[in-house]
């Protein structure tokens, strides 16, 4: 333990006498709008850091409430997704949110996007101040079951049913046997 | 000289085998109960065709099949190896059938990686996945985690498989005199702590804004999932969907009780308290985090690219231990991995995923308990020389009690970090060769091998399919400790050669 803590001790030295230790706290936001994919903007996620984009996506699961404020999830066809923050106001633009058999609104929203949030602990995030639903959510129909792999699968547990039902018959007969062994 | 393989060896393979289908049959009741509350009528009917392949085969092996002797090491090695080789296949049936896979072998793909607790992904659109398909992928990993045959052993009451075949799966401690009952233990000790952990996490779900059946949903899939250090998760984005710390947090606190030695659950609980601060693999987990972390905080705080402190500490601490115990839920993009964090951040991760959690749990990677060994023997060398030459210098160590550290034990321990280790490089030479970066390659490879499931990005349904298959036999193998699936393979080689000599 007492080595530990003098390694610990030495790290931080080094850490603390290196030259950057923490990001700039008072970035400075380009006003750049250009409509955007999820999956673009995760690949070059430090060319747009810090600057505003316009982004489209489908809303998913449940939305998370935290100071305040609420974040939503934008999911893109390519299956990325996003964190997006905003006011409480805005998630009443929005009326379907995207899980099984329900495809969530299409929204298109413009907001500050950052690499390494200064807010939430390093998360990656877009903070949102427009949301405008660009198509409403939907049902999706569900897929029609198989009904033949029913029926193969009805004929194939007929095989351990009987022999369950024979397994209990055996053991029913061992117990009325020594059942009456024991009277005897 | 290799004796010569007979039938009845395959008859005894094949009787407790159909026990463990048997087993896997009547838990694939479970999705299919979901499926029919949920009103998901295509999945039942594929999880309901998919109990009654696996009951009839498992059925017919058991009564067909009669076990002519007494299972001996290399039926407890081969039963292990083909029943997750056979259940794989079969267990891919509902998830190729969902329409979310690409490929078949995408789907054997998931399943393995479920079983084996490693939470590498190929499937499709998790965002829309059924209640009832998302949930059985939780319960895959949390049975995997336990071991197919521990959970067989403990709940059929026929089934005579012995401690044999715990060892072909990875679990070698005897908890309890009767193997039933010490696979009964562990059963209890998950379902316990499946309990507890749903609750918690329910209640901090309820917190965040989710509804209750949401809530439910997302505590019984994560519990699962970091308790069995799985690494799924029922949303695309993993553990980033949630930017909560107390969900991290309590997501952190399972992966690290998961990764224990269920021995050490048993000592904990039943034994002596002291167990746990004095067990070789707690100090060498201890040791390693530290380490780790200390050298990941430097070299990012050095990088300058977190806002502060506190977002540091999160990120290392959260993918830290999330390598560590090998559960592999990730609060950052697989993209960032590389291109976000230095080389040397990378290392900490990497390393942290190859020595893995503890011996006997639902971790994988070499185990602390082999760097203890591996420590002990080094320090034993060293002493070896300041001490005169008549002398005999004997070395001991903590774990469930105090332990001799011999010549056998150091040597199954090297042998055992050497295929460890053989994998890892072997899968991160695929990668390269196949044109992907060295650190990508090196991070999947590892994650793979160590049933971790941290991706650098390179597991993908756009990755080459030798690597697909590659990446299966190194979970496979990773999770059984590589013996009972080379016993197996040298097994069929055997009986090949036997019949062409015929």
């Amino acid at each position: 333990m007492k080595h530990l803590i003098i390694l610990s001790g030495l790290l931080l030295m080094i850490a603390t006498t290196s030259h950057p230790v923490f990001a700039d706290s008072e970035p400075s936001i380009q006003s750049t709008k250009k409509p955007l994919l999820i999956s673009e903007l995760l690949k070059n996620h430090h060319d747009w850091d810090q600057r505003f984009i316009q982004l489209t996506g489908e809303v998913i699961g449940q939305p998370i409430y935290a100071d305040g404020r609420v974040c939503i999830h934008l999911l893109d066809q390519e299956g990325n997704a996003i964190g997006v923050w905003m006011d409480k106001i805005l998630l009443t633009e929005i009326h379907s949110f995207g899980k099984y058999r329900i495809r969530g609104d299409i929204v298109s929203v413009v907001g500050i996007f950052y690499e390494l949030c200064s807010f939430h602990s390093g998360d990656t995030d877009l903070h949102i101040d427009q949301l405008t639903v660009m198509q409403p959510g939907k049902a999706i129909p569900a897929d029609e079951p198989n009904w033949n792999l029913l029926l193969i699968g009805s004929l194939l547990m007929v095989y351990p049913a009987l022999l369950f039902i024979q397994t209990q018959n055996e053991k029913r007969k061992q117990r009325s046997l020594r059942f009456r062994g024991t009277r005897s | 000289m290799i004796p010569d393989i007979r039938s009845e060896d395959w008859s005894t393979i094949f009787h407790f085998s159909g026990s463990v289908f048997c087993f896997l049959g009547a838990t694939l009741l479970i999705p299919v109960v979901i499926a029919l509350f949920a009103a998901e009528w295509h999945s039942a009917v594929n999880f309901f065709f998919t109990t009654s392949l696996l009951l009839s085969l498992g059925c017919f092996f058991y009564v067909r099949f009669q076990p002519k002797r007494d299972a001996n090491w290399l039926h407890g090695m081969c039963i292990s190896a083909f029943s997750w080789i056979i259940s794989m296949f079969i267990l891919a049936l509902p998830y190729y059938l969902s329409h979310h896979f690409l490929s078949y072998t995408d789907a054997c793909f998931d399943v393995m990686s479920g079983m084996t607790t490693t939470g590498l992904i190929m499937i499709q659109d998790i965002d829309h996945l059924p209640i009832s398909l998302n949930i059985w992928r939780h319960i895959l990993t949390f049975i995997g985690g336990q071991g197919i045959i521990i959970i067989a052993v403990a709940f059929i009451p026929s089934v005579g498989l012995n401690y044999k075949a715990m060892v072909g799966e990875g679990k070698e401690e005897r908890l309890l005199p009767n193997v039933k009952q010490t696979g009964r233990f562990i059963w209890i000790i998950s379902l316990l702590y499946l309990a507890v952990g749903t609750l918690i996490l329910f209640i901090i779900g309820l917190t965040i804004g989710f509804t209750p059946g949401w809530s439910l949903f997302h505590a019984v899939s994560m519990f699962m999932s970091t308790w069995s250090t799985g690494g799924f998760a029922p949303q695309s984005l993993n553990a980033i969907y949630y930017h909560n710390l107390l969900y991290e947090i309590a997501m952190t606190v399972f992966s690290i009780v998961g990764s224990m030695n269920f021995g050490l659950h048993y000592y904990v609980w039943f034994k002596k308290r002291r167990a746990l601060l004095d067990d070789i693999e707690t100090k060498s987990l201890l040791v390693s985090v530290t380490v780790l972390f200390l050298v990941m905080a430097t070299f990012l705080m050095r990088q300058g690219i977190y806002p502060n402190l506190i977002a540091i500490f999160r990120k290392i601490v959260f993918n830290l231990i999330s390598g560590h115990t090998t559960t592999g839920t990730q609060t950052i993009y697989s993209v960032q991995f590389i291109n976000l964090w230095s080389p040397m951040v990378l290392s900490g991760v990497i390393v942290a995923m190859a020595i893995g959690g503890s011996s006997a749990s639902t971790a994988g990677g070499f185990k602390g308990i082999r760097m203890g060994i591996l420590f002990h023997s080094i320090v034993q060398d060293i002493k070896q020389y300041f001490m005169p030459s008549s002398s005999v210098n004997v070395s001991f160590f903590q774990h469930l009690g105090k332990q001799i550290l011999t010549d056998k034990v150091i040597k199954s321990t090297m042998t055992v970090i050497l295929f460890y280790l053989f994998f890892y490089i072997t899968g991160a030479i695929m990668g390269v060769a196949y044109g992907y970066p060295v650190s990508q390659a090196v991070f999947d490879s590892v994650s793979a091998g160590s049933n971790t499931g941290l991706s650098a990005g390179l597991v993908s349904v756009s990755m080459p399919y030798p690597m697909k298959v590659f990446y299966i036999l190194s979970m496979f193998l990773g999770r059984v400790e590589f013996f009972s699936g080379l016993v197996f393979i040298t097994f069929l080689i055997r009986y090949v050669l036997q019949l062409a000599k015929r």
